[in-house]
Parts: C-alpha cells; sequence; structure tokens
C-alpha cells in the first residue's frame, strides 16, 4: 500500500476564520481608505468635485432625494473613519506614555483602528450595498441567461471537447505501474481541467463585457431599466452556472473513465477516500538528567527537504503525535463496542547511515509504535504492564483490558523507506479518554545508526472510510473556485481595460498566485526582509549598497544614520511586497489533487474555508468592477 | 396639438446648458461636440433632431439616456438626470444601428427586453406575441436576427423599443438604410405613436423623413443649436403665395388672368403650372400595382421615348406576363 499525505503548508481551516476576518479587515480597510482618499485627490484635481458632496461612482452631480440620503451615510462612515482614527492615534500615543503593560490603551487603539477600518470599508462600498439591495434577480438571470445562450451559441464551449478527446484516449500513452494508476490518472485529469477552465474562464470572462461594448449591444440594456450593477452580476452569474454545469459534466465523464480503468491494486491502495484525523507533532529527548525535554524539531540530517525531522535509531529520542481533538463519535461508548480496532497509518522516511538496513531478518527498520494516554500511563508502571500481559497472554482480548487500565498500547514492527504501513489498536484505549487525557502515538527507532524521518502529516488515524465519488467532486470544487475565481476577475478587469489587457492581467495575478511565487513574496515580507538567514544582503537598496561597495551578503554593515534610513526605505518596500502579495490569489487552497490521488477525503472545513477566503478575495474586486462600470461613458 | 402643448408646458424632455466635450487620456479637449444646447420637448410632440454628420445629434440622444456623461449642463428625462436608471422604464430606444443579439431570434430578443423591464412571463409573450405582429416578422419570429435583412432587424429594434409601452420613444436615424416602403413603414408608425399620445424624438439628416412626422425640428450644426421651432412655420416662405386648383385646364387665358390679378395685389408671378408628384409617392405606387398584378413588368421600348407618359394606374406601360 503507498499512499501518502504531504502537505508542508496546511490549508486553511475554520479555526482560522477568526484572525482570516481580522486580517482581511485590516487589508480591506487600508485599501478603502486609500482609495476613498486618492478619489478625493483625483476628483479635485480634475475638477470633479468632491467625492463626499458628489458620491463614489461620479454620475449623482443632481441630487435627488435618495442621493441626499445615500449621501448622509456616507458622511457617517467618514465621521466613524475620524472618530476611529482619532482613538487609535490617542490609544497608541497616550500607551506609549503610560509604558508598557498599558493593555487598556492598547486595546482602545485596536478599537479605534477596526472601527476606522469598518467604517472606510462601509464608506467605500456603501453605494454598492444600496446598489446592491435594489438590483432584481430577474433582470440578473436574464442577463446570465443571455450570457450562456451567447456562449453555446457561438460554440465557445467546443475546447471542452480536447478534453473529453485527451480522456478517452489518454490512457494510450501514459505508463504507469497499476498500483499508481489512480493517483497518475486523477492528477493528470485534475491538472488538465484546471488548465482548461481557467483558459476558457479567461478568455470567455474578458471578452464577455467589451464585446457588448464594442458592438453596442449593451447600449440596448443601459437604456433599459437595468443597474450596471445588474450588467456586471449576470455577466458573473451566467458564466459560473455555464462553466460549473461544464466542469461537472467533464468532471464525471472522466471519474466514470478513470474508475472504470483502474487495476484492483490501485483501488486498494489510492482509491479510496480515508476520513483520517491529524495530530500534533512534536519531539522528545531525554537529557542528561533523565528527563523528557520536548522539541519543536529532532535531528537534522542535513535533508534539504525540511518537511520532516529525524529521530535517532537506538536513542532516547521520540516523535510523539498528539491528538488533541478525537472526532466526537469515537468517545462514543456503543461505537467503541462495535469497532474493537481502530487504524493508523504512517509513513516514514529512513535516512540510512549504513549500506543496508538493520533491525533483524524482517528487513526494515525497527520501530516501536506506543499509544499512550498520558494520564493513565507512566513509564514507572511499565514492569507491572508487561508482567500483566505475560499472564494474560492466552486471552483472546488480553491488549484491550490492558489498554483499558494502562492507557497503554505497543507494536512492535520493521518498516521500509517511505511505505504506507497500517497497525490497528484496541479502541479501548479511548473509553477512559473521556474522563479526560488524550491520545498520544509515540514513535522511536530501535535500529541502531538509523534515523527516521518524519513530518506533521507521516501519522494519522483513520476513523472512516468517506464516500469515494462524494470526494472526487470536493476535489473538483477547488477546480471550480478557480474558475469562479478567474471568471469574476476577468469580468472585474474588463469593465474599464480592453479583453486582451483583462486576459494578460488574470493571467499575471495567476502567475503570482501559484505556491511558489506566494512563498517568495511572502519571504519579501517585513518580518523577515532584514533576516539573513530568508534574505541574505537584505532589502533591494541594502543589495545595490552592497554590490556597489563590493562587501559581501554577510558582511556587518556599519552603524550610522543613512543605514539606517537605506534600511527603513526597504522595510517601506517590504510593506509594498506585502499589499501584493495580498492582491493576489492563494492558489495553494484551491489544488485538493492530492487528496484524491492519494485516497484522503477532503476535510469539509478546510473546504468550506477556502470558499469563505475565495468570497473575502473576491468582494473588493468586485466593488472595484462596479465602480469602474459605473463610472463609465458606455458610449464614449 | 404641439402648440397647445407647449402652452400647457408639459416638458418631457429638456436641457439646460448641455454641453459635452470629448477629452483624452491625459484630459485634454479633443472634441467639443455639443455646446450649450438648451432644449424642451413637449409631451405629445414628434421632435425632430436635424442635423449633418457630427453635428451632434446622437451625442444629445445618447446623453439623455446616460449612455454619456454631460461635461456641463444637464439632460433631464421626466425631470430626472440621464444616468437615472428609473426613468428608463417609461422610454423605448431604438439605436441607430439596431445593436441587437444576432444569436437570438426574434421572439427570444423581445423576451430577453421584457425581462430587462421586469415584465412577467404572461405579459412578456402577450406583448413580444402584438409586437411581432405588429412590425410583420410573425413569419420569421424563430429565425436569427444574424439572417434578417437590414430592413427587418429594424423592425425588431422597433419593437424592442415598445416592448414596454413607453411614454418617450427616442429613434436615432429610423430610417437609415431603409427602403422606401420601408422608410413609409417607419414614418407611419411614428405617426401611429403620436396619435396614440406618445412622445417621440427622432434625429435624422434624411431632411423629407423629418419633415413629413416631425411637429417640431431642432437643427444642429457643429454641436450648436442653430434653428427651433415648428417644421411648418421654419419652412413657410412668407413672400410666396401657393395656389392649387382641381377642374380646370392650364390655358394661356388662365395664366394672363392669375398674373393680372397677382399684379393688382402688388406681386409678380414667378410660375404656373400642373404640380408634379414625389418619387416616394411614385414609387409606393407601383409596388402596391405590383403587389396586386405580380405579372405585370416594364417595357423597355417605352423607356426609350421621351414622350412617353408618365406612369399611372390607368395608363401603365406594363404588359401582362403570358401566365404558364
Amino acid at each position: 500500500m503507498l499512499a501518502a499525505l504531504v502537505i508542508e503548508t496546511p490549508y486553511a481551516s475554520l479555526d482560522q476564520l477568526g484572525p482570516a476576518l481580522i486580517n482581511w479587515l485590516n487589508s480591506a480597510g487600508v485599501c478603502a481608505m486609500l482609495f476613498l482618499l486618492l478619489g478625493e485627490i483625483f476628483r479635485w484635481l480634475w475638477g470633479k468635485g468632491s467625492l463626499v458632496f458628489h458620491g463614489l461612482a461620479g454620475n449623482l452631480g443632481q441630487l435627488s432625494p435618495e442621493e441626499v440620503w445615500k449621501r448622509r451615510s456616507l458622511w457617517l462612515w467618514l465621521t466613524l473613519i475620524g472618530v476611529g482614527l482619532v482613538l487609535a492615534l490617542l490609544g497608541t500615543v497616550l500607551g506609549r506614555g503610560a509604558g508598557q503593560g498599558s493593555t487598556a490603551w492598547a486595546s482602545v487603539a485596536l478599537l479605534g483602528w477596526r472601527l476606522a477600518a469598518l467604517a472606510a470599508i462601509l464608506a467605500f462600498a456603501w453605494e454598492f450595498i444600496l446598489e446592491l439591495l435594489v438590483c432584481r434577480a430577474r433582470r440578473i438571470w436574464a442577463l446570465a441567461r443571455l450570457t450562456m445562450l451567447e456562449t453555446i451559441r457561438q460554440k465557445a464551449l467546443w475546447s471542452f471537447a480536447v478534453l473529453v478527446l485527451l480522456v478517452l484516449v489518454g490512457s494510450w500513452f501514459i505508463q504507469v505501474e497499476p498500483k499508481d494508476q489512480w493517483r497518475t490518472y486523477v492528477d493528470i485529469l485534475y491538472r488538465t481541467l484546471a488548465i482548461l477552465m481557467v483558459i476558457t474562464a479567461t478568455v470567455l470572462a474578458c471578452f464577455a463585457l467589451p464585446n457588448d461594448i464594442r458592438r453596442q449591444t449593451i447600449h440596448t440594456q443601459i437604456t433599459k431599466p437595468v443597474r450596471r450593477l445588474e450588467i456586471l452580476l449576470g455577466r458573473m452569474l451566467g458564466l459560473i452556472v455555464l462553466l460549473t454545469v461544464m466542469l461537472f459534466i467533464i468532471g464525471n465523464l472522466g471519474f466514470l473513465y478513470v474508475f472504470r480503468e483502474v487495476s484492483p491494486m490501485a483501488r486498494a491502495a489510492t482509491m479510496r477516500a480515508r476520513l483520517y484525523q491529524l495530530g500534533e507533532l512534536h519531539f522528545e529527548e531525554l537529557d542528561n538528567e533523565g528527563n523528557w525535554q520536548r522539541k519543536r524539531t529532532g535531528t537534522d540530517v542535513g535533508d534539504e527537504f525540511v518537511y520532516r525531522s529525524h529521530i535517532r535509531g537506538g536513542a532516547p529520542q521520540e516523535a510523539v503525535w498528539t491528538f488533541y481533538r478525537l472526532p466526537p463519535f469515537l468517545l462514543d461508548k456503543s461505537w467503541q463496542e462495535r469497532n474493537k480496532r481502530l487504524t493508523v497509518e504512517f509513513m516514514f522516511d529512513i535516512y540510512r547511515m549504513t549500506r543496508d538496513y538493520e533491525g533483524g531478518g524482517a528487513g526494515g527498520v525497527a520501530v516501536v509504535l506506543r499509544f499512550v494516554n498520558p494520564r493513565l500511563w507512566d513509564a514507572a508502571l511499565e514492569a507491572d504492564y508487561r508482567r500483566e500481559a505475560q499472564e494474560l497472554r492466552y486471552k483472546e482480548d488480553w491488549d484491550e483490558i490492558l489498554a483499558r487500565k494502562y492507557g497503554f498500547y505497543e507494536v512492535p514492527l520493521h518498516i521500509a523507506d517511505l511505505r504506507t504501513y497500517s497497525v490497528d489498536f484496541p479502541t479501548a484505549i479511548l473509553e477512559r479518554l473521556r474522563e479526560g487525557g488524550v491520545l498520544q502515538v509515540r514513535v522511536a527507532c530501535r535500529s541502531f545508526g538509523q534515523y527516521l524521518g518524519m513530518g506533521p502529516n507521516d501519522l494519522y488515524l483513520v476513523v472512516g472510510e468517506g464516500s469515494l465519488y462524494w470526494n472526487f467532486l470536493k476535489g473538483l470544487v477547488g477546480i471550480w473556485a478557480l474558475t469562479v475565481m478567474v471568471t469574476v476577475l476577468g469580468v472585474c478587469f474588463s469593465t474599464y481595460v480592453n479583453a486582451l489587457a483583462s486576459m494578460l492581467l488574470c493571467w499575471a495575478l495567476l502567475f503570482l498566485g501559484l505556491p511558489q511565487v506566494q512563498k517568495f513574496l511572502g519571504e519579501l515580507g517585513p518580518e523577515t526582509i532584514h533576516r539573513m538567514d530568508v534574505n541574505p544582503g537584505g532589502g533591494p537598496l541594502e543589495a545595490m549598497y552592497r554590490l556597489a561597495r563590493g562587501l559581501p551578503m554577510a558582511t556587518p554593515l556599519p552603524d550610522n544614520w543613512g543605514i539606517a534610513l537605506m534600511q527603513k526605505i526597504d522595510l517601506g518596500y517590504a510593506y509594498l511586497f506585502r499589499a501584493i502579495s495580498g492582491i493576489v490569489p492563494d492558489l495553494y487552497q484551491y489544488d485538493r489533487t492530492l487528496h484524491v490521488a492519494e485516497g484522503f477525503s477532503i476535510p469539509g472545513g478546510e473546504l468550506l474555508m477556502s470558499l469563505i477566503l475565495l468570497v473575502g478575495y473576491l468582494v473588493p474586486y468586485i466593488l472595484a468592477g462596479y465602480y469602474l462600470l459605473n463610472a463609465r461613458e458606455i458610449a464614449a | 396639438m404641439s402648440t397647445n402643448n407647449q402652452v400647457n408646458g408639459e416638458v418631457l424632455v429638456e436641457t439646460r446648458n448641455l454641453t459635452k466635450v470629448y477629452l483624452d487620456f491625459w484630459g485634454r479637449k479633443k472634441k467639443e461636440a455639443l455646446r450649450a444646447l438648451n432644449l424642451q420637448i413637449y409631451r405629445g410632440e414628434v421632435f425632430g433632431l436635424l442635423g449633418p454628420n457630427g453635428s451632434g445629434k446622437t451625442t444629445t440622444i445618447k446623453l439623455l439616456l446616460g449612455l454619456l456623461f454631460p461635461t456641463e449642463g444637464e439632460a433631464l428625462v421626466f425631470g430626472r438626470p440621464g444616468t437615472d436608471v428609473a426613468k428608463n422604464e417609461r422610454i423605448g430606444y431604438l439605436p441607430e444601428e439596431s445593436y441587437l443579439y444576432r444569436f437570438l431570434n426574434a421572439e427570444e430578443t423581445l423576451d430577453f427586453y421584457g425581462r430587462l423591464f421586469n415584465l412577467s412571463p404572461e405579459v412578456r409573450k402577450k406583448r413580444a406575441e402584438e409586437l411581432i405582429e405588429k412590425v410583420g416578422l410573425s413569419r420569421d419570429k424563430k429565425r436569427p436576427l444574424r439572417e434578417y435583412s437590414k430592413g427587418m432587424r429594424q423592425r425588431i429594434g422597433l419593437a424592442q423599443a415598445l416592448i414596454n409601452d413607453p411614454e418617450l420613444v427616442i429613434l436615432d436615424e429610423p430610417t437609415s438604410g431603409l427602403d422606401p416602403i420601408g422608410t413609409r413603414w417607419m414614418k407611419d408608425l411614428i405617426l401611429e405613436l403620436k396619435a396614440q399620445g406618445k412622445t417621440v424624438i427622432m434625429c435624422s439628416h434624411r431632411l423629407d423623413d423629418v419633415q413629413d412626422v416631425c411637429d417640431r425640428i431642432a437643427i444642429l450644426y457643429e454641436g450648436e443649436l442653430k434653428e427651433l421651432g415648428r417644421v411648418d412655420e421654419l419652412l413657410e416662405i412668407a413672400d410666396l403665395v401657393e395656389l392649387r386648383a382641381r377642374g380646370v385646364r392650364l390655358t394661356e387665358e388662365l395664366k394672363r388672368d392669375l398674373e393680372e390679378v397677382i399684379r393688382r395685389h402688388g406681386g409678380t408671378v414667378e410660375s404656373v403650372q400642373h404640380p408634379t408628384t414625389t418619387l416616394e409617392e411614385l414609387f409606393l405606387r407601383i409596388v402596391r400595382e405590383s403587389q396586386l398584378h405580380p405579372g405585370r413588368r416594364y417595357l423597355p421600348q417605352v423607356e426609350r421615348s421621351p414622350m412617353a407618359a408618365p406612369v399611372s394606374a390607368g395608363s401603365a406601360p406594363v404588359e401582362s406576363a403570358a401566365r404558364s
């Protein structure tokens, strides 16, 4: 059996919703304040009147009673921004004056800032929100329907025939081992589908509105009681519905084809949807005083792939997975009675220090897995445990009795490099978790001279088996989210720039959103810009200075005001890069190929969180698209 | 009627100092399309915007419809600014080229625009059927618009403009590209709309069309209003008198008598002759006759004769084609 869930960067989960919302509020608040300020400056420069007096969209010159009301609401938000900023400033200044530990003033500053950020978002989005309230579903759907009909009748979906062809004849050209069929086919299908959907969605989205404007067909819409927001939403909705249907059809065809083709070996190995429970990994080491010391990492063997950390064979060093949270049903007595065993699966990297495996005739590295409830188990009880085990060894359920009593169960085995193993342990050990405690799985290596490498997701509990088809669909949701993203971006960009420029903008953003580029942008942030291990040589100005002076990257710089200023400017660059990384999408959140290909059920919470992040990411673009379309002279 | 409206003063459309200047990317002046236009259009009249290409007719209409934003001044329709969406509930607009979706057929087109007016399915269906019948496209209602001729597209364009039973109909070059039959049909329809009490604004550079249907006109040239008033008043030549009489032959004696009378009143006779019909009238009569008598055709030898009588119902130089 071979299946690996190597996830270097964890996916966002619902636990992170609160911090994510705060981050969003901060970023969106700053952007909104900047846009309000810039808008006011440009309007003043171009003699178009004040934003405050004429509303945001630029066409509210003649004030009707509703618009007067709109303006008053806007004024309210602007006042709140002012109040919030004053509070934030006061909190910061007075907090500094009060010295360290002045949490009350810090809270005031934080509250003021958040109030200002929220009010800025509302001020910027106010016209949009009011417009949204008066939009009519029938009109939006009419425009969506028109978009769908247009796309279908202009034969724009023929590109999908290419994928159908690829799916149908692809296996003729792909040579894979039977055991790898599922993961290879799923990988190819998902990636091809993602590329095709992104290209199709970008082209359709970026050309929809510009074509309408170029052919002047939009004139007959604008001159009807249609709001521009309805046009924007209608276009987006039509494309999203159509592409969703296409994705569903092609995805299902692909599923049927792959399902039919896969060998029995691959079905057993990866064509599954394991419901898994991850634990938190830490390492423990016995110090000279005989105490176990907790560590974040194990021994560094110099491997470039830093995902895994190692423990030394035959040494008092253990890798410990702690399962702080278990699905509630595992603690249910009736479930435990029905299911006497629970499975743990794992896969470790063996870092060999000798030519061959040690550990006896079994041909692998000797490993021992200990399932422990630390509330019940203590190393001092080991002698009692072994004695009792000897006495009960003829009883069929000896391990259950002891697991229940001592909160301990042990499995020694030999393992090979990067191969997935499955071990069952008695659920009796979970019984007393109801009283308190946690489940720990402690792994030790017994083969002298060998190292075992482990990453956070290398060991997990298999708590059930999900539906394979449902999991496949959940995987498609990632591609769907990507499709929605480029559709919305494309339509929004095309409200102002032409179709080709919109397409280039979309693809540039997607490129910046690739995990590798995101990582790079992240490293250019203010926290790491001056860190020697991440950015040797410092920020751009410092790097230029070093180049000009011929200074090596590690040479300390002189301590003077010029260098300090240079580093401050570099810090400014770092904040700019942070802002840039905020406007690009995090595509990693939507790539779920690994889960489906390796046979793991995609956690619903993570999927939901990725969709929430998508909404949070797209809302500012929709706002911008609306204002740009509203401010545009369609017939100019 | 228009005079009464002017007196009653129910203004539907008003422009106040309306100015439109096109700017380039850097905000520099590119073209002044309209300069301080002041107009009032009253309920129930047919108003024509007249002028050569580039005179600002279409710009005025686009400003009224919110397709362009004024640089200065105001464009008010039903008392609301041109950019106000709600006013569009009461407006029907036929663009110059009838920019419709060519992948839709006539029924789908009207259904789509009906949805934009938030009409219920029953009302949409009823109105679509009535309008398709009215514009004479019943036989072609299932064909996509890309297969339509220019005249047919103009008809369906007009139908979409009327889907909401508007109070104000704005027509941008409604007869452009139409053949004389289409032109006459369009003009009859405009007069029918007027008879129904609707207000019509049309812009055109075809002077005869405007003359035939408009109550009042505004003449624009290079973005400026050059003339505004009732068509009959503007076209009246005050120092010329036209006399029409039936049942009398134009003899030398009659000419002399008329000259004598005119001279006694201090004037001079410029010409006395039989009136001629318009080419449009002639063309339409021939088409009507051809529809009534499909076999008839023109005799070439008659064309060569300089003395050939004009074509008329009684003495047409046509012959019956042999019928098989």
